[in-house]
């Protein structure tokens, strides 16, 4: 090339970059946004070969308590254990959960859906917990296995501080009752014994004994039952069912491979693996009928209603199950896709009450559902990541929602 | 010569007329057997029970057969030899009856009583399952299983007023009957399933109840599990696609079904990682604590347990790590 046009080309360079400092000179105002050399006023573009970097969602879920929604996640972090609590008749109640891992206990007000720490005292390795309904006391499962320690908290109403004080013994099961006290069970020789434990009064009762140790009790609201114990579940043995109502047992007609049930004072609900399929089963106390649910569900799954004990919900996968079930749901191998329904089973129906998926996205695998007060929540929690979710099962006309 | 003839046919006849006074049981006060079989002979509330008639007498032969079910006459069940039913709840005594018209005239009634029982056999094997995991042990070879037995009719039977005879695939276990032994432990035999049964009698001998289960018999498995310090155990197993989130890690390795004995004093626990035996650093053989390296983020752990003494208790299995 000649020099004459190295000597035109850088001359042109220069000039353009004059131009463009002449510009930004006289024109060009501070943005602040951006920094001025970043923002050459080109306009915006729809030009679709732009590819307009996108915010990766976090990995944590938003959530917002007082969403309109009837379902609506309420902790992002594992929950221990968890209670609707109403501290006098005139309260509102409130969500309250036991932290896993640390212990700490919080309040959430439903009206406004502030959430309040009202314990701060660590407990370890928290794994489970109940709460009694008024809100006053907390038993709480540190560790696991021989290891384990319970104990029970007392609530200050005037600080974060948590009273304790350890119980002795191994405690296999525990839940809280209605009338504010705790059951629990401990071995005992062969077997176990159901207590009763009453913070208010510090008193222990003896409730009823199994006998034998792999027992599953599914504990009822109140001390008196009934409660329904079999021994754990498999699909390789076979399980029986004892409901204990006032202490005294009763061999229910169910059994089978695979045996799990929850039950009430009309019924119960319970699946097995018969004629080699994993099936649902409702049986009537009243009429001592037994039939073929519409829908196959795990029992631990569901939970009667305390209006109507003949009336339960549980969460149901629309899928066939393997008949080894539930086994590989226990262990984690199986995950679910759960909906809730409502289940009568004196007219043996079924209707669908929300799908989780079509409402929020995500998919759940529910376990430990719960009524609140009067049955106008259902609580539960996520099997994958143990985090408490509310479903309002009756449209409660004493709440001021927000955002409606 | 007449005398001769008739010492002869004396000889001849007397031995057989003895014989067959030895045969003639109505001489010894034996009735011929007539009389209602039930199977299975003590059937658990809610069983479906078939009644037969058994007549090895010829008595029934032309009669009319009417069949009662707790005084209700059994539509549909004339002249049958044989009927089902369904029995009763526990703690009920319910009358089965046939009620012959013979045709000579006259009638002939046959009664059982059905008493169901429960008779409940559960099993718990002595093997490893985590705290967490809702469900119940399996049995492996060389474990042991606990078993209990409980009876139930309308209450539990009090185990101090029954014998009770345990077999363990077909062999009778504790020296023979034991009064109030509704609770025996055996190690798990080899094969793949072990039949246990048990029979449940009054101290005069009467059967109360009988049943047999039979239980199969599993290898160990291992699972892994990822360990966090605050909130333990995750509730699903690690797999090649589960991810991971951040660079340290604590694997916990379960050893599903795994005798509890060796569980606690394993002859052998033993981690690998990327084939090189390694120290777990952890007073815990089960549990070891990873922390990825850059450059190498796929990592193969591999854990193995066993006793020596029995071979077959013992699991060994890999994951791959993806950081």
């Amino acid at each position: 090339m000649k020099r004459t046009l190295f000597i035109i080309g850088g001359v042109g360079i220069i000039c353009i970059l004059a131009g463009v400092w002449a510009y930004f000179l006289f024109f060009g105002t501070p943005n602040p946004d951006g920094g001025v050399f970043a923002n050459f006023n080109l306009g915006n573009t729809d030009d679709p070969s732009v590819i307009i970097p996108i915010e990766p969602e976090p990995t944590q879920p938003v959530v917002d308590v007082t969403s309109p929604e009837r379902l609506r996640q309420l902790t992002t972090q594992p929950v221990a254990g968890f209670a609707e609590v109403q501290a006098t008749a005139d309260s509102a109640p409130e969500a309250r959960y036991i932290e896993a891992g640390t212990g700490h206990i919080y309040s959430i007000d439903l009206e406004t859906g502030v959430e309040t720490r009202i314990s701060a005292t660590t407990i370890p390795l928290t794994n489970a917990g109940a709460l009694t309904p008024n809100g006053q006391y907390a038993l709480l499962q540190s560790g696991s296995g021989i290891g384990s320690e319970h104990v029970i908290g007392i609530i200050s109403t005037t600080s974060d501080e948590l009273r304790n004080f350890a119980i002795p013994g191994n405690i296999t099961s525990f839940a809280a009752t209605d009338d504010n006290t705790f059951m629990y069970a401990t071995p005992a020789g062969n077997g176990l014994i159901a207590r009763a434990y009453d913070p208010n009064t510090n008193t222990v009762e003896d409730l009823f004994q199994v006998p034998f140790r792999d027992a599953t009790i599914a504990w009822g609201s109140s001390e008196a039952g009934p409660h329904y114990v079999y021994p754990h579940t498999t699909s390789r043995l076979e399980g029986y069912v004892y409901s204990y109502t006032n202490g005294v047992a009763t061999r229910e007609r169910a059994s089978g491979y695979g045996l799990s049930v929850v039950g009430s004072s009309a019924g119960y609900i319970f699946s097995a693996v018969q004629d080699g399929e994993y099936n649902t089963f409702a049986t009537n106390i009243a009429t001592s009928e037994i039939n073929n649910a519409p829908l196959t569900t795990i029992p631990e799954k569901c939970i009667f209603t305390e209006s109507n004990a003949g009336v339960a919900v549980c969460a149901i996968t629309l899928e066939e199950y393997p008949n080894q079930m539930p086994d590989p749901w226990y262990k984690g191998e199986v995950r679910m896709n759960d909906s809730l329904w409502e289940y009568s089973i004196n007219s043996q129906s079924a209707s669908l009450l929300i799908s989780p998926e079509n409402v929020t996205g995500r998919q759940l695998n529910i376990v430990r559902p719960e009524f609140g007060i009067n049955d106008f929540n259902l609580y539960f929690q996520n099997k994958v990541d143990q985090t408490l979710w509310i479903y309002e099962y009756k449209q409660a006309p004493t709440f001021n929602r927000v955002n409606q | 010569m007449r005398l001769r003839v008739l010492l002869i046919a004396l000889i001849i006849l007397f031995p057989s007329a003895v014989v067959t006074a030895q045969f003639d049981a109505s001489q010894f006060g034996q009735t011929p057997q007539l009389a209602i079989t039930l199977n299975p002979n003590n059937p658990s509330p809610g069983e479906l029970v078939t009644a037969s008639l058994d007549d090895y007498s010829g008595g029934v032969y032309g009669s009319e057969i009417t069949w009662f079910y707790d005084g209700q006459v059994i539509s549909g069940a004339t002249n049958q030899r044989q009927i089902q039913f369904v029995a009763g709840d526990a703690g009920t005594d319910t009358a089965v009856e046939a009620t012959l018209s013979l045709p000579t005239g006259g009638t002939q009634t046959l009664q059982e009583i059905i008493s169901p029982v429960y008779m409940d056999i559960i099993i718990e094997p002595q093997t490893r399952v985590p705290d967490w995991y809702a469900g119940r042990a399996l049995p492996s070879l060389g474990s042991q299983i606990n078993t209990t037995v409980l009876l139930n009719d309308g209450s539990f039977i009090d185990p101090q007023n029954v014998v009770y005879t345990w077999r363990v695939n077909n062999k009778v276990i504790e020296g023979g009957p034991i009064r109030a032994g509704n609770r025996v432990a055996f190690p798990t035999p080899r094969g793949g399933a072990v039949t246990v049964s048990v029979t449940a009698t009054d101290p005069a001998g009467e059967t109360i109840a009988s049943r047999a289960v039979s239980v199969g018999i599993v290898l160990p498995e291992l699972s892994f599990y990822e360990k966090h310090t605050l909130y333990g155990m995750k509730s699903s197993p690690i797999t090649a696609n589960t991810p991971l989130v951040g660079s340290i890690l604590t694997l916990q390795a379960e050893p599903f079904f795994l005798d509890s004995r060796v569980y606690n004093n394993p002859d052998v626990a033993e981690w690998e990682i990327n084939s090189v035996s390694t120290d777990n650093g952890s007073s815990n053989p089960y549990e070891i604590t990873l922390r990825s390296s850059s450059g190498n983020r796929s990592t193969n752990v591999n854990f193995h347990v066993r006793s020596l003494q029995q071979i077959l208790q013992g699991s060994e299995e890999s994951i791959a790590i993806n950081f």
